[in-house]
């Protein structure tokens, strides 16, 4: 993997949506100078890139898919923790000028 | 009498006879929640609580939680009551519903009587980065010592003697680590054992519910309640649930028990070393056959990255959804993306977002074979590792913790970089998903410490039985910080 450097980490603040301070772009850049070493741990260990990717702890089969069970929450419950909403609808900034 | 720094079942007993009622509990607790100076609480829940306690159903009083008050970690959705998982970027958000958990101890007669302090999000192991500030140890009156993370406030407040259990969640070992350094039993049960409908996911393949208690067998009387299949949570497991309380007294003789070389050679403090032998010595005397082993070191070293990797992309893909439109605390901007943006920076520590980096960097196309599946690659061979000496052993057992509770002065809030095997390997049991308890085994410097035990999948009846049986000779069940 190529170093990590100031702008590999803005693309990355870029995607999270999300800004940081150039304060933080330094310390971030320390850290990652650390988790580096860390990284390199994994790397060091015999048969890794020979083995299966875990996605989960342990094998679960389920082999059927449950009934639908409808559940509903009221207009009011869905929108009481949007902080702006017109005629029931949740407000945003215009998307199309 | 102060009942809320007993156990369960003594409380339980107590209101039986009619010497205390759930109401008087409740303003007991309460009050003392308003008087705890170690940050424990993000939310005091005194109308909410008095009122469930006027209004329980008599019928259920044989039931043992039945007016039993019990604190919630902020990341659990309670209905009616602000959740903010200790995040700015949640200010002012009210769950419409309430997480299986809280649901299942509501019926058995339960009372939430409060939400607490976290790391925020979840991440992090100090109990020192949530929006409220530092979580304090209630075993440390000068407040110099954190209690450890992410489940702070939850084993502040019955360490502290305000509740007798909490739940907390379990991602790397944020029950199970301030188990050892607030003197409490902390249990994370099998993965899938619990629902965790309701659970903020943080980490979906490594997230656990889990929870404090003052003594191992009121440790298997809440998972009695809490176990089994919720269809509202699909990893939910169809296992039957048994009574837990069932073999907690079981004899010791013929358990096989590993002790793991590797874990022990990287605890720094004596004491903590010696007592831990000790409690080996015990565990022999009593017919167990424990063996030293060795598992590779390499392995062992790599679990804090791999837990890492996984956690923080995870992470980064599921808190994309707060962004403030929905739900949370709305910043105001020109666009959609400023309001997003706005929002996000705002909202989320410095912490939390280095956490996100790591998870978008190794999550990028031209860094994910390196990093997320390399990481993915590394689990499986850790939790093959472990595994393999499951099938040998009834359990794992090790110092929780290789010190006391660390200074707060010497706690960073960013990516800890000591690679101390034994401060970070009980994120095993989060990579292979096995249960695992923390129980207290000694002091030093007036502060307590912890040993952790681990067995195979859905084996909770034997770790409890050997946790159970160590509990009785370190004689350290039920206790609470000042008394």
């Amino acid at each position: 993997m190529k170093d990590v450097d100031i702008n590999t980490l803005k693309t990355a603040v870029d995607r999270l949506m999300f800004e940081l301070t150039d304060e933080e772009y330094s310390k971030l850049l320390e850290d990652f100078k650390i988790i580096m070493e860390h990284i390199n741990f994994i790397s060091e260990i015999d048969g890794v890139d020979e083995a299966e990717p875990m996605t989960f702890p342990f094998e679960v089969s389920n082999s059927f898919l449950r009934e639908d069970v409808p559940h509903n929450i009221s207009t009011t419950d869905a929108l009481k923790n949007s902080n702006d909403v017109e005629d029931n609808l949740i407000v945003v900034p215009r998307v199309i000028k | 009498m102060n009942y809320l720094s007993k156990d369960i079942r003594t409380i339980h007993n107590a209101i039986l006879d009619g010497k205390v009622t759930p109401l008087d509990l409740v303003i007991e607790a309460i009050s003392l929640a308003k008087k705890d100076n170690n940050n424990a609480f993000e939310y005091i829940c005194e109308k909410e609580a008095i009122q469930k306690a006027k209004s329980l159903d008599k019928n259920k009083i044989s039931k043992l939680l039945y007016g039993i008050p019990v604190v919630i970690k902020d990341n659990y959705a309670t209905k009616d009551i602000p959740t903010t998982a200790s995040s700015n970027i949640l200010n002012g958000y009210v769950p419409v519903f309430s997480s299986e958990v809280v649901t299942r101890l509501e019926n058995e007669g339960a009372i939430v009587i409060g939400k607490s302090t976290m790391d925020e999000l979840a991440m992090g192991g100090t109990g020192t980065n949530g929006h409220l500030g530092i979580t304090y140890n209630p075993w440390d009156k000068s407040h110099t010592h954190i209690i450890g993370g992410s489940s702070s406030g939850s084993a502040a407040s019955v360490s502290a003697g305000i509740v007798p259990f909490s739940i907390g969640s379990d991602t790397g070992d944020s029950v199970r680590k301030p188990a050892s350094y607030a003197g409490l039993v902390g249990l994370k049960p099998t993965w899938g054992r619990i629902s965790r409908y309701g659970l903020f996911p943080f980490a979906c393949s490594l997230d656990h519910v889990a929870y404090f208690t003052r003594n191992v067998f009121d440790s298997a009387c809440i998972l009695n309640v809490l176990a089994g299949r919720d269809d509202k949570d699909f990893s939910s497991s169809f296992k039957e649930v048994e009574d837990y309380t069932k073999q907690l007294d079981n004899p010791l003789l013929g358990k096989k028990i590993a002790v793991i070389k590797e874990i022990n050679d990287s605890v720094s403090s004596q004491t903590i070393k010696e007592q831990f032998n000790k409690t080996v010595a015990f565990l022999r005397d009593n017919g167990a056959v424990v063996d030293e082993i060795s598992i590779d070191q390499k392995l062992l070293r790599a679990i804090y990255s791999t837990y890492i990797i996984i956690a923080s992309a995870e992470a980064t893909s599921n808190y994309a959804s707060l962004d403030g439109i929905k739900f949370g605390n709305r910043i105001d901007g020109n666009s959609y993306e400023e309001v997003v943006k706005k929002t996000r920076t705002a909202g989320f520590s410095a912490y939390a977002k280095r956490r996100f980096v790591i998870g978008s960097l190794s999550l990028l196309k031209e860094n994910q074979n390196e990093l997320f599946l390399r990481a993915q690659k590394c689990r499986r061979l850790i939790v093959n590792a472990f595994n393999k000496v499951f099938e040998k052993y009834d359990a794992i057992y090790a110092p929780a913790s290789p010190t006391v509770a660390p200074l707060i002065k010497t706690t960073k809030v960013q990516i800890d970089n000591d690679s101390l095997i034994a401060d970070n390997y009980m994120a095993f049991a989060n990579l292979g998903g096995f249960p695992s308890i923390t129980i207290p085994i000694g002091f030093c410097d007036g502060l307590p410490f912890g040993g952790n035990l681990t067995a195979k999948p859905f084996d909770e009846s034997n770790l409890l039985n050997i946790a159970n049986e160590l509990e009785k000779k370190t004689g350290l069940a039920n206790i609470v910080a000042g008394k």
